[in-house]
């Protein structure tokens, strides 16, 4: 097993190192530095000397050669180094952001797979009826949906209209709350942004839901279960429901890179200060050691699915699927 | 003793996308005793399948079913409009499929998936339901049934997968069980032992066995009599050595023959919906279906259909030629 | 999935011929360029009959914008997807027919930009090489074309074992036009498929790039549209309401449309 891991990872390693040259050579098209970028936003632009100090400080004014190793080394040893647009270390920004959007992908994902695998269900038992329609219209109108404005839809009533939930934030500004009344705070603060992820994403594990639930009703072991004269909701909950949530759940950790591409437009509608927005920062500030610090992330991410996907060979299949439809 | 199964012409028809009806069973009687294996033969499409599915309570909701099906001579008809399979599936009648890989669910471990049927059909609680799984499997002839509970169904070969359906089976006690096909996939030495094993039951249990194949030499291994069956109806039966050694119908003839004058015999019965031979159309519909495929074929046998008649040794024949020699 | 009814086949094709529509003639429906100060800011729907949906905080035409956003939509939105099914087409069917190395780097390179959530590789181009449409077609191309090369790999690989092919190549074809000529044609009906879904991730994604402020900023599109109304949701929501009723409506469209040409053609999953 510890082989088989190793060599996965190996194979891997050109993927990675593709995406991390890729990311580099991104930043190198970009026009200006962050240098160009830092002075712009502390309005001294014209300040020549200042410019060449900086980059020499941190290390722009080398050859591009050099600068590459400089990106490749930070990335392989994870030392991420100093952000020049938040003047502080990259670790600590990343660490700041990173579990306000680990939390708000996570129940996003949660919501998805929720509704999906119970709406999923439903429609399969009602095939053809109008739940069924009525379950796998909505999903269609909500696919079709951009993320930004349903989240905009969801403050214009629930935050707006009705005053229940907050309009954004990941937690209000200058409450001192602590323990279970923090937990609450936030938790009112993610009820919005997590269910426009959730509200988004969840067609695709409805389809697949839906789908499996539809090839297990046709299964031998349903039709043995029944001549076996097992009550209906035990062939419903065990041998249809398990067996379909197999490639749902396959593909909830895939999700995550998805949804990381939503969490940016979705922190933006909520004002959250999350690793979606830091990414966008990066790249508009160009802040390369932060942007490394960032793919970083991704990186790992997708190492875990390019794992998981490798280890389970029906993984890929369903991702082609999903793609096809 | 009353016979565990009767049943008394059966119909099915299934409804056709044209609005008509396709009679894949017609006017089928079946009796069977407790301790005694009856197999019905015939080749794919001739509605062997479906009579056995009507009996399990497995046909489609729009399927038309005429007849009555009582176990042990008493008790509700079980074919009549409204009549409940709640109490009769799994625990007076069990089935056993012919694809054992099929029958079990991927993701339950195999003790689970016997475990179930015995916790439901004889109320037991977890941990008796579990032992009752280890005890079945060790009935069905699993070597260290302790371990293989554990196991996920593809860790099992053919032969140890339709044992452990055997055991799903038996699980609720039934005194009937139905088996369609149940070594069709497997590998002939499999086979024999699958057999063995059915025939063993029967004997020390005292159960009654329908074993539906298309393989009239495994009938008449195991069955105590035989019910030859052709366009949905039955053609001939009797007691099984005597339909093997000496068959009367030209079809059970064939059958009996190295191989069919026609083609050969389908594979499987197992089609979920069953496709007939084509109706010869210049065909009227009184006539024997079999005609057109007849050696001896009259212009009777064209238009007038034969009855199930009885003859000696408790026999029955459809057939106005019957017993004559086929060229 | 499918809508049940029996005309719900139409739905798709009306919504996408109205859109058609409103883009071709949205000259003549609402004159002038839609980013022009035209009337009183803030003036509500439904009050002044020559702005019937009203106009934003710069005094803007909401009616011109919605109808002039449905050109930007439809045209970088078809673009960029034919550019994408353009790269993944080629990609897929070099690397399924020459095989061999050539097919491991491809497909490494597919993986490598299939891995990097498709949105953020968007972000990340358009805000290097500047907000233009131009760029925002080539972005959305460049992150977004993997799926299409994995299925045309995929179809490629099992055409070409097909008999016909290997005629061609007895008769001397050349591999290249062998690959386009005779492979190609065969493997296209599932991209047929994909067309419509990935014409609809155009337009979300163009949408969502400029509601973020990176969109063409000469062209009114109904992302930018969105985010200029955000800042008065509490006062004016019908300015951040109609243009994300468009777009959604947009995306419908174009799959709901692909979905019922992939399912004419008999390619259509499972309903």
């Amino acid at each position: 097993m510890l082989r088989f891991l190793v060599r996965r990872l190996l194979q891997a390693l050109p993927v990675l190192l593709l995406v991390a040259a890729g990311v580099f050579v991104l930043l190198e098209l970009a026009e200006g530095d962050a240098v160009d970028a830092y002075l712009a936003g502390i309005g001294g632009a014209g300040d020549l000397t200042l410019a060449a100090e900086l980059r020499e400080r941190y290390g722009l004014a080398d050859s591009l050669g050099a600068r590459f190793l400089t990106y490749a080394w930070s990335l392989a040893t994870l030392d991420l180094g100093w952000s020049i647009a938040f003047a502080r270390p990259v670790l600590d920004v990343i660490l700041e952001r990173l579990p306000k959007t680990l939390l708000l992908m996570g129940s996003g994902i949660l919501l998805a797979a929720l509704l999906g695998i119970g709406l999923g269900a439903l429609a399969a038992l009602r095939r053809g009826r109008p739940t069924d329609t009525a379950v796998t219209t909505t999903a269609l109108v909500l696919n079709a949906t951009p993320g930004f404005w349903l989240g905009l839809l969801l403050i214009i009533v629930f935050a707006v209209k009705l005053r229940w939930l907050p309009l954004g934030g990941f937690s209000t500004l200058d409450s001192r709350a602590t323990g279970i009344e923090a937990v609450l705070d936030t938790a009112r603060h993610l009820v919005l942004p997590a269910a426009t992820l959730g509200l988004t994403y969840f067609a695709l594990y409805l389809r697949l839901m839906r789908g499996a639930m539809l090839d297990a009703a046709q299964s031998g072991w349903v039709t043995a279960a029944r001549a076996r004269g097992l009550p209906n909701k035990r062939i419903v909950l065990r041998h249809m429901a398990r067996p379909a949530l197999l490639p749902v759940v396959t593909m909830l950790g895939l999700q995550s890179g998805t949804m990381l591409g939503g969490s940016v437009v979705v922190e933006t509608v909520f004002a959250i200060p999350g690793l979606g927005s830091l990414a966008f920062e990066a790249v508009s500030q160009r802040d390369l050691p932060l942007l490394a610090g960032t793919v970083l992330v991704v990186l790992v991410n997708i190492l875990v699915d390019l794992l998981y996907g490798r280890l389970d060979p029906r993984v890929g299949d369903n991702l082609g699927r999903a793609a096809g439809k | 003793m009353a016979p565990v199964l009767t049943l008394e012409r059966l119909t099915v028809a299934f409804p056709l996308p044209d609005g008509g009806w396709l009679e894949a069973a017609r006017e089928v009687d079946l009796s069977l005793e407790r301790g005694r294996v009856l197999a019905l033969i015939g080749e794919s499409g001739s509605g062997k399948t479906t009579v056995l599915n009507a009996m399990a309570g497995l046909l489609p909701a729009e399927a038309r079913v005429e007849g009555s099906l009582r176990l042990d001579g008493t008790g509700p008809d079980l074919l009549a409009a409204g009549a409940t399979r709640e109490g009769v599936a799994g625990r007076r009648i069990g089935m056993i499929f012919q694809n054992p890989g099929a029958s079990l669910n991927p993701v339950l471990r195999v003790g689970a998936t016997v475990a179930e049927i015995a916790a439901v059909h004889q109320g037991l609680g977890r941990s008796a339901a579990w032992r009752a799984a280890v005890e079945l499997l060790e009935r069905v002839g699993i070597a260290e049934p302790e371990r293989r509970v554990h196991d996920y169904p593809h860790r099992l070969s053919g032969g140890q997968k339709q044992r452990v359906a055997i055991a799903a089976a038996l699980a609720g006690n039934p005194g009937l069980i139905l088996a369609d096909e149940p070594t069709t996939a497997l590998d002939a030495m499999v086979q024999a032992q699958i057999l063995d094993l059915l025939l063993a039951l029967v004997d020390q249990e005292g159960v009654g066995l329908v074993l539906v194949t298309h393989d009239l030499a495994v009938a008449g291994a195991v069955a105590n009599e035989i019910a030859v069956m052709y366009a949905g109806r039955i053609v001939e039966q009797g007691p099984a050595e005597a339909v093997v050694r000496h068959p009367l119908h030209p079809y059970a003839v064939a059958l009996a023959g190295a191989a069919l004058p026609f083609g050969g015999v389908a594979a499987s019965g197992d089609a979920p919906f069953p496709e007939l031979p084509p109706a010869d159309p210049a065909l009227p519909a009184t006539a024997c279906a079999f005609a057109p495929r007849c050696k001896l074929a009259i212009d009777r046998c064209r238009s007038e259909r034969p009855p199930l008649e009885p003859r000696d040794g408790g026999r029955a024949v459809a057939c106005w030629r019957a017993g004559e020699a086929v060229p | 999935m499918r809508l049940a009814s029996p005309w719900s086949g139409l739905i798709g094709p009306v919504l996408l011929l109205l859109l058609v529509l409103a883009a071709i003639l949205a000259p003549m429906l609402a004159p002038g360029d839609p980013l022009d100060m035209v009337a009183r800011p803030l003036t509500a729907p439904f009050t002044d009959a020559r702005f019937p949906l009203g106009t934003d905080q710069l005094g803007r035409d909401v009616w011109a914008g919605l109808v002039h956003g449905a050109r930007v939509s439809l045209v970088v939105g078809l673009a960029a997807a034919a550019a994408t099914l353009g790269v993944g087409i080629l990609v897929g069917t070099l690397a399924g027919f020459r095989g061999g190395f050539l097919d491991d780097a491809l497909m490494r390179l597919t993986e490598a930009f299939q891995t990097v959530p498709t949105f953020l590789l968007a972000l990340a181009l358009v805000s290097v090489l500047g907000a233009s449409a131009g760029n925002v077609v080539l972005a959305i191309a460049i992150s977004s074309w993997p799926p299409a090369a994995r299925l045309v790999r995929a179809e490629v690989l099992r055409v070409k074992t097909l008999d016909y092919v290997d005629a061609a190549r007895i008769a001397g074809m050349a591999p290249l036009a062998i690959a386009f000529v005779e492979v190609l044609p065969g493997a296209l009906q599932p991209v047929i498929a994909l067309a419509g879904i990935t014409v609809g991730e155009a337009i979300l994604v163009e949408s969502a790039l400029a509601f973020l402020g990176l969109g063409d900023p000469n062209l009114q599109s109904w992302g930018s549209m969105v985010a200029n109304g955000r800042a008065l949701i509490r006062t004016a929501p019908s300015l951040v309401v109609l243009p994300g009723l468009c777009i959604a409506m947009a995306v419908l469209a174009v799959s709901l449309t692909g979905d019922g040409i992939a399912r004419r053609l008999g390619l259509g999953a499972r309903s």
